[in-house]
């Protein structure tokens, strides 16, 4: 799954290497348009509709937080 | 229109359209920050009409539109009822899109009664250049709450209402008290300034500006390299700029900056208060 999600965040932003970063917003390499755009891309890659409640900028802010979110929204591992 | 009284609501909102699974598209992009403004200043509404919430930002003379909806075509169903109740009221649209997928929503927005008012590219620069040489220049400096009035002045004399999102006063006193505005000073005057945000490693350059009495006098290159200078640790420096502004497009391409291919194609609705 994480390599998934790797693969979707450097198709939205290939500037940037996604794997060494801690906090995706606060570094500045992924901004509101591109957490929507991840929110699209991630529901249909895993067939879901991500909860409206937790598209916040903090729940897509780095790999693990967005495994759980995933999981959280009926993906399995 | 039903007043959202505290960002919670908006999740909520947003939490009504992903609950039906039947899709998810929006161009409700405003930050936390920004939307609590709104929300403190009793300027943001909504309303739904079928599948889709329409978001309404009061900006005087006109309303900023934003949705939440399923898929395009329900969207489209319920701009045509929106529009179908009103002929007085002008409502601005900004549709942010790759330029791949923009002609299907510009479609939509055109077959429901708006028009195209203009396009904006962004453009960036991926440098990393900690060791910027910089000519400090006595002229500029970093505006405080007073000046910062002067320049929400100077955004609404200047620039386009409908098109560049202006920020309301409440924001200019955050940029004001963050540095995040400088101004170029003629005996006191603002003769230019420059907005900017920093975010990690991303620099947003927001407004650029130099009052048309002091142009050619490179007030201009001195605000720019200002604004590098405070952004020499980011590794990417952002702006939009109006497609068509062929000159503007090339002087920054000499300051190193690339289109991307990411658009706002800004709409407005036809109706009889802007006809006339």
């Amino acid at each position: 799954m994480k390599n998934k999600v790797l693969n979707i965040l450097k198709e939205i932003r290939p500037e940037f290497d996604f794997s060494e970063s801690t906090n995706f917003i606060e570094e500045g390499m992924l901004d509101s348009f591109d957490v929507v755009s991840l929110v699209t891309s991630l529901d249909e890659e895993f067939g879901i509709s991500i909860d409206g409640m937790d598209i916040l900028p903090e729940n897509f802010s780095s790999i693990d937080k967005i495994v759980y979110l995933l999981e959280k929204n009926g993906v399995s591992k | 229109m039903i007043p959202i009284l505290v960002y919670n609501e908006v999740s909520e909102l947003k939490q009504k359209i992903t609950a039906l699974k039947r899709g998810f598209t929006t161009n409700f992009f405003l930050d936390i920050q920004k939307t609590n403004l709104l929300i403190l200043n009793k300027t943001l509404f909504y309303r739904e009409i079928n599948d889709t919430l329409f978001f309404f930002k009061d900006s005087g003379d006109f309303i900023n539109l934003y949705y939440i909806t399923t898929t395009n075509e329900n969207l489209k169903q319920s701009l045509q009822v929106l529009q179908s109740e009103n002929n007085k009221t002008i409502y601005i649209i900004d549709l942010v899109e790759k330029k791949n997928n923009i002609d299907s929503l510009r479609k939509i927005f055109l077959d429901s009664g708006f028009y195209q008012y203009t396009v904006l590219v962004r453009m960036n620069r991926m440098v990393y250049n900690p060791d910027f040489e910089f000519q400090r220049n006595k002229n500029i400096k970093f505006a405080n709450q007073e000046k910062g009035v002067e320049v929400y002045n100077l955004l609404q004399n200047y620039f386009d209402t409908f098109a560049e999102q202006l920020p309301i006063i409440e924001e200019i006193e955050l940029l004001v008290a963050k540095n995040n505005i400088f101004i170029y000073l003629e005996e006191d005057k603002i003769v230019g300034f420059i907005i900017f945000e920093l975010i990690g490693i991303t620099s947003y350059l927001r407004y650029w500006f130099v009052h048309p009495d002091y142009r050619n006098k490179k007030i201009g290159s001195a605000l720019l390299n200002t604004f590098f200078e405070l952004s020499k640790n980011t590794k990417r420096q952002l702006f939009w700029v109006i497609e068509s502004n062929e000159n503007a497009i090339k002087r920054y391409e000499h300051f190193g900056f690339a289109k991307e291919d990411l658009l706002d194609c800004v709409m407005i609705n036809k109706n009889k208060v802007y006809e006339e």
